[in-house]
């Protein structure tokens, strides 16, 4: 090597060092953007609150209104929410009709129950930064979804409004009556839309099939109209609900961002470190679900064996069964008093009236003299006093 | 202002420095959070255990960095960030068959073993990944004979050599379920995010063909022949048009997922949908068309049939991977040095199962009818108990065969649908009682 190719050598052997280096920070940056830490201890408070499964039983106010002075307590410098509410699998699913109707998102006559979760949270909690982490938001879940001022969503994540509100005004057949009942309803839409800052006209044609929906670009925000004269039409029907996804969701401004997995979501709110706590108030939050869905089976075993039980309340077996009965009766008050979601997919009535009734029946049947050769059965069956077991 | 020739001097030895820096150890020195003191020097074999949030793991791999508050890790992936806080204890994997030291006794005053420990065998973790090969034949009709169970038990059997091991289906089926081929879809993308899934298709028809679809790789033998995937009902009725539809798009969303193109879907399940393609000489690319105008048509949309594919088309068209007929030939697409299956556990599963379908098949009818009063007693108690025996065994059948259970009468309320299971058990009380 002569003296004039020293320069070039060091030059090109420089220029792939440092291409080398800029390679390797390029490695780096990978390496960070993937560092969203999970500590024991440093960095950012999470609490975790989920909310899966069906509005009014698995979602219900006073579960949340319960936790709420033990998360003020725990004062965490972020609460997520995860929501994750399907009426179906996915949307081939529903297309296919592959869902199970008893499970879909209810409102029931609870007006109040969306609002008041949305009060523990957007107002009761309000200091305490909040982001709603969707996993699937269908149905009667999405305008309490839309409280939250950001929310993300993962890839498959569906966003849908809902026909439950409609359903409880659509058969009614007086326009006035009809008319009040429709606002009064769908209203709901716009108060909870309201803790999020989200347009009342978007918010609206989700719970409400009569409305339009379209939309008109302000710079990176959507202004969106009750008509279809905007620069874009998302709903031209006046009977269905919009739908969006997790990428239409994103683009038009609903959602921050489309997300992966809780740590994307955080690295996008700058947050590199972070640690969970109020575990046990997550606990809570899941054991309850847990509890109320074993009662359900539980009250749906005793519902069972007391149509069963009834049909043997006759001869001498009458007065056992009718014990048996009263004592299956007991137990399923007893279960939809500890827990309405139990209440509510059974269809019994709010004040438990029929299922009083029926002890009350018994109760009767029981008090009646009894005698080894009359007939019987259960409360509504009729019969008489029965035999005693031998 | 630097002159030439001191530039030159300066760039020379910057140059050195930075390739000294890179050839030679650095001491490193770290306090752990216990207050323990471990000294090294990066290049070194470590081990550590890091408890991370709630996760307590093991990270094997050379120390490449020091940063003060966080070391570099690299491992046979990756480098690995992991802070100091997080670092539980650290022991130094020696090559030289001298001494394992970890922070434990590195200040232990204690004097050292006079026997040299024997050097620790480093597992294959992360990183060094056999690539084992786990084959599960797949025999039979989507929901009838083939299901999600044995799927996700051969899955599960791969996990535990490790992510990134290879499934392959044995693909033979002439369709069946579209809900149960759904279900399998999901089960599959799971799967996918941690393993290689193939399918290997002998006769992929219909829900067989739509099961490939969902793996990652397809594979045909050479007397394969696959598609038709037209979904229709029991009286051989097509779906109705808002189904049919429906399922097109979920057709071209599976095949989205691995990267093949939606254009397929259509015409492999109606007829009326044109296909075709071309292929550049010079670069081997496809390009395909949802009309005619393509040099190779597959579908012209006026042939009564919807769009079936033999190996040599699949193959040419780039709906295929390749074609194998053997193991060995498989092993060299797949890009294995040789077959090399980790045991047998798939073909036992898919054994199992046959065994249990035969026996369930013989069985249960037998057994309905036994429950229902079809037997030979002396008294009505010993009828009575002959019933309840039957309705327990059924209740078992029910629990063994899980979600193919329904396909024999016992259904468990899947999706609303009716409670068969429920209905036996209070069949039993009622049988219980009259005893």
């Amino acid at each position: 090597m002569n003296k004039r190719h020293v320069p070039m050598f060091i030059g090109s052997f420089l220029s792939l060092m440092f291409t080398f280096i800029s390679f390797a920070s390029e490695d780096d940056i990978s390496i960070w953007a993937d560092a969203v830490t999970e500590t024991e201890d440093r960095g950012t408070s999470v609490l975790i609150i989920p909310m899966s499964g069906q509005t009014l039983t698995d979602i219900r106010s006073e579960v949340y209104a319960e936790i709420q002075e033990d998360i003020k307590t725990l004062n965490p410098d972020l609460i997520v929410i995860e929501i994750d509410c399907k009426d179906a699998q996915d949307i081939f699913y529903q297309q296919m009709g592959w869902f199970n109707p008893k499970e879909f998102g209810r409102f029931e006559g609870e007006t109040k129950n969306l609002p008041a979760v949305a009060k523990v949270f957007r107002t009761h909690l309000k200091d305490i930064e909040q982001i709603a982490f969707v996993k699937d938001s269908m149905g009667s879940i999405t305008p309490l979804t839309l409280s939250w001022e950001k929310v993300y969503m993962t890839p498959d994540a569906r966003l849908t409004g809902t026909l439950a509100l409609a359903a409880r005004y659509s058969g009614i057949s007086d326009e006035n009556v009809r008319g009040k009942m429709r606002t009064a309803w769908t209203l709901l839409g716009s108060i909870l839309g309201g803790y999020g800052k989200r347009d009342p006209d978007l918010m609206l044609s989700l719970v409400d099939p009569e409305k339009y929906l379209s939309g008109t670009w302000k710079g990176r925000k959507v202004e969106w109209f009750d008509h279809l004269n905007a620069d874009f039409v998302i709903d031209p029907s006046n009977e269905m609900v919009p739908g969006f996804s997790a990428t239409q969701a994103q683009e038009l401004g609903i959602s921050e961002a489309t997300v992966d997995t809780l740590n994307d979501m955080l690295l996008l709110n700058d947050i590199r470190e972070y640690h969970i706590v109020g575990e046990e108030i997550t606990k809570e939050l899941n054991d309850y679900v847990y509890k109320w869905r074993s009662n359900l089976t539980k009250a749906q075993l005793l519902w069972g064996d007391y149509q069963q039980q009834s049909g043997w309340a006759t001869g001498n077996e009458r007065k056992r069964w009718l014990v048996k009965n009263k004592n299956t009766i007991k137990s399923l008050i007893s279960i939809c008093k500890n827990y309405p979601a139990v209440r509510i997919r059974m269809g019994f009535d709010k004040q438990l009236r029929g299922l009083k009734n029926i002890l009350e029946e018994i109760e009767k049947e029981l008090r009646k003299p009894s005698g080894p050769t009359r007939g019987g059965g259960g409360p509504s069956m009729g019969g008489g006093g029965g035999g005693m077991r031998p | 202002m630097m002159d030439f020739m001191n530039l030159k001097k300066y760039l020379l030895i910057s140059a050195f420095l930075l390739v000294v820096s890179s050839v030679f150890a650095e001491p490193v020195e770290l306090t752990l959070k216990d207050g323990t003191v471990w000294n090294g020097e990066t290049g070194e074999q470590i081990s550590l255990v890091i408890h991370k949030g709630r996760n307590k793991s093991t990270v094997e791999g050379t120390l490449s960095r020091n940063a003060g508050q966080f070391i570099v890790v690299t491992t046979d992936t990756r480098d690995q960030v992991i802070f100091i806080s997080d670092i539980d204890s650290i022991s130094t994997e020696s090559t030289t068959n001298t001494n394992v030291e970890d922070v434990d006794t590195a200040n232990s005053e204690e004097p050292a073993e006079s026997t040299p420990k024997p050097t620790k065998k480093v597992k294959p973790k992360v990183g060094k990944l056999s690539k084992g090969v786990f084959l599960l034949p797949l025999d039979g009709g989507v929901g009838e004979i083939i299901r999600s169970t044995e799927i996700r038990e051969i899955a599960e059997h791969a996990d535990t050599y490790g992510p990134g091991q290879i499934i392959i289906l044995d693909i033979n089926s002439p369709g069946g379920s579209v809900l149960t081929g759904v279900q399998m879809r999901d089960l599959l993308y799971d799967i996918r995010k941690r393993h290689r899934v193939i399918a290997w298709v002998d006769r992929a028809t219909s829900g067989g063909a739509f099961l490939s679809f969902c793996c990652d790789e397809i594979y045909f033998r050479r007397s394969s022949n696959f598609g038709s995937i037209t979904m229709w009902s029991g009286n051989f009725q097509g779906a109705a048009e808002p189904e049919m539809q429906a399922w097109i798009t979920q057709l071209e969303s599976v095949l989205a997922k691995s990267s093949r193109t939606p254009l397929f879907a259509a015409p492999m399940v109606v007829f009326a949908a044109q296909l075709s393609y071309d292929i550049d000489e010079e670069t081997g690319k496809i390009t395909y068309y949802d009309t005619t105008e393509g040099e190779f048509i597959l579908s012209d949309g006026e042939s009564v049939e919807v769009l079936s594919i033999t190996a040599d088309q699949a193959e040419h068209c780039g709906l295929s991977d390749g074609t194998a007929d053997t193991f060995d030939e498989l092993a060299i697409l797949l890009d294995l040095d040789e077959w090399n299956e980790v045991d047998e556990e798939g073909r036992k599963l898919a054994s199992n199962w046959k065994m249990n379908l035969e026996r369930a098949g013989i069985e249960i009818n037998e057994l309905f009818g036994e429950f229902n009063g079809n037997v030979e007693a002396q008294s009505n108690g010993e009828r009575i108990m002959k019933q309840i025996k039957a309705g327990k065994k059924l209740l078992s059948w029910a629990n063994k065969l899980g979600e193919s259970a329904m396909n024999f009468g016992l259904d468990d309320g899947f999706l609303g649908g009716p409670d068969r299971v429920a209905a036996i058990k209070r069949q039993i009380k009622e049988l219980e009682q009259q005893r």
